[in-house]
């Protein structure tokens, strides 16, 4: 039975006691630190860095093409990843699920395709100041394009969407809804299933981001019923340069491939090309293979904690951290307070974030400091940076004191 | 260096906390906004010649930024007061040889607090973006 599930029937929910050790990188004393930026990339657990090694140690083809067995092996691992992939976001076939190289190149490849037949000048986008600029600058990109026109939703005081202010934003030249599903920068988590139905009345196609939302609770796409849905493996355990943007039957029927080469084409001539259809048309050239590989690894050790149990644990730490951290005279917490992702951004009075995060560095705890990829977001809130912390299975509620201590430091260090 | 804590000296602390010459004056002769595109930071620049335009009268900022930044161009706004374009040329050079960790000549007192930061090439940027400023605002 895999460890982590063999503790957690035997001891209870004390998922860090029994995860920690699962990761590498936190069970070297030379390089102990308290890693609170998940949100930028979660760490690995040793089953996916295995399976990526596995993958280049006892295979190594290239897929789709070989005439011979280790080739043959190395499609079927790879294609049954992207099944694992469906299964894990519910997609109705695996054909749906196209392999990226992680969110931005998802987004930046469905704007190029969009760019390509599905806007003309005039024509709007819907975005909302929550996103991270990977759900923006590719689509201002394709507005320079087409000319094309970007309006961004407003949001509340709190840092939720004004879904108010969202919904007047929609008319007949709308050609595209698309929104984060959970911030990376508060934390915010948007009501995408609302959201996407609100956007389907009045026949605007829906794509959500789910960079920072496929460890932050069960990712349904039929639920949700969005268009397209993007996300990053390496947010969720899995390797860099993998990623996923699923697309709706019709939209792969649609749309044209972005990007052209080999292994996507059925034939190609001196005249033109023929793709192939979904999932394959849209992956030129050999693919992240051990990536992917590696992702489904990534996906097998989820499920096999379990998404609510991961949730759970992530919630109270957040919550912890919520409440501990609004107790400290000098900090001001950013975003809701509540029902958000495992993400919490505050600002500690006096000081820049740079430096807080400096000195939570010194005292080994890895922080993020800055605009975080969202400079409209930022702008939005009236401040130029923050301190961002992030949680993960492998984080404990003892480290939500150590983080409050190691602000004591900073905040004494600044006295004067 | 290993931590980071120990850039974080009195005299850089001071120096954040108390900026010399951080306002916008009614006048000024150039002027220059920068900003670090890896963190954020952004400073704003008003540099004063003499009428003959050889000597630097007068260096002014405001700037959103951490303390190594607001630090580092407090500590050379007042070190270039009155100061030859020539010499404040030579200088900043001097001192952007020093946060590189070349060379430690000629370093103006209060900037020697910045030994070390080499170790931390985001944190060099920090420091440096004064000196961008100032070159943009000559």
């Amino acid at each position: 039975m895999f460890p982590a599930l063999l503790f957690l029937r035997t001891h209870g929910m004390n998922l860090f006691e029994t995860l920690k050790n699962q990761f590498p990188v936190l069970c070297d004393p030379a390089s102990a630190y308290i890693y609170l930026d998940s949100a930028a990339t979660a760490l690995k657990p040793q089953t996916v860095v295995r399976a990526l090694a596995g993958f280049y140690t006892q295979n190594g083809a290239s897929v789709h093409r070989g005439i011979y067995n280790s080739s043959i092996q190395a499609t079927k691992q790879f294609e049954n990843a992207r099944k694992k992939l469906s299964v894990f976001i519910n997609a109705p076939t695996a054909d749906q699920v196209i392999f990226t190289s992680g969110t931005t190149a998802s987004i930046n490849m469905l704007a190029q395709s969009f760019a390509q037949n599905q806007l003309c000048a005039g024509d709007e986008i819907i975005l909302t100041l929550l996103e991270h600029h990977s759900n923006i600058v590719p689509w201002q990109i394709a507005a320079k394009k087409t000319g094309a026109v970007i309006k961004f939703a407003r949001i509340n005081k709190n840092g939720t969407l004004d879904e108010q202010h969202l919904e007047s934003l929609f008319g007949p030249k709308t050609r595209l809804f698309a929104c984060t599903h959970v911030s990376n920068a508060l934390g915010t988590v948007n009501p995408v299933k609302k959201l996407t139905a609100l956007a389907h009345s009045k026949n605007v196609p829906v794509l959500i981001d789910g960079a920072q939302a496929c460890t932050s609770g069960k990712i349904d796409v039929q639920d949700i019923d969005c268009d397209f849905y993007a996300f990053s493996g390496h947010k969720m355990f899995g390797p860099t340069g993998i990623g996923v943007l699923f697309a709706k039957p019709h939209w792969l029927k649609t749309l044209q491939p972005a990007f052209g080469g080999g292994q996507m084409v059925e034939t190609v001539t001196t005249q033109g090309f023929v793709p192939l259809p979904a999932p394959i048309g849209f992956e030129a050239g050999t693919p992240p293979i051990a990536q992917a590989i590696g992702l489904g690894a990534a996906v097998d050790f989820i499920n096999e904690i379990g998404i609510d149990n991961i949730t759970a644990h992530t919630n109270t730490i957040t919550a912890l951290a919520i409440a501990e951290l609004e107790k400290l005279p000098d900090i001001t917490v950013l975003g809701p307070k509540t029902g958000t992702g495992p993400v919490v951004s505050f600002v500690q009075e006096g000081i820049h974030p740079h430096d807080t995060a400096a000195i939570l560095d010194s005292e080994k705890i890895a922080v993020r400091a800055g605009n975080h990829c969202c400079n409209p977001l930022m702008q939005a809130l009236g401040t130029s940076a923050t301190v961002r912390v992030s949680f993960s299975v492998y984080n404990c509620l003892d480290q939500i004191q150590n983080l409050c201590q190691a602000l004591g430091k900073a905040r004494d260090m600044f006295k004067g | 260096m290993d931590n980071q804590a120990k850039l974080y000296q009195s005299v850089i602390i001071k120096h954040s906390k108390h900026p010399y010459n951080f306002e916008k004056p009614d006048t000024f002769t150039g002027h220059a906004d920068v900003q670090n595109p890896t963190c954020g930071d952004k400073m704003s620049v008003y540099l004063t010649k003499t009428h003959d335009g050889t000597t630097i009268q007068s260096v002014h900022f405001t700037a959103a930024g951490c303390a190594l930044c607001v630090a580092s161009a407090s500590i050379v706004c007042r070190a270039l007061e009155n100061t030859t374009i020539k010499d404040a040329q030579k200088l900043m050079g001097q001192c952007r040889d020093f946060i590189a960790g070349k060379s430690t000549q000629n370093i103006p007192e209060d900037f020697l607090a910045f030994a070390g930061i080499e170790a931390f090439p985001s944190r060099v940027k920090c420091a440096e973006l004064v000196f961008t400023g100032i070159e943009k605002s000559l």
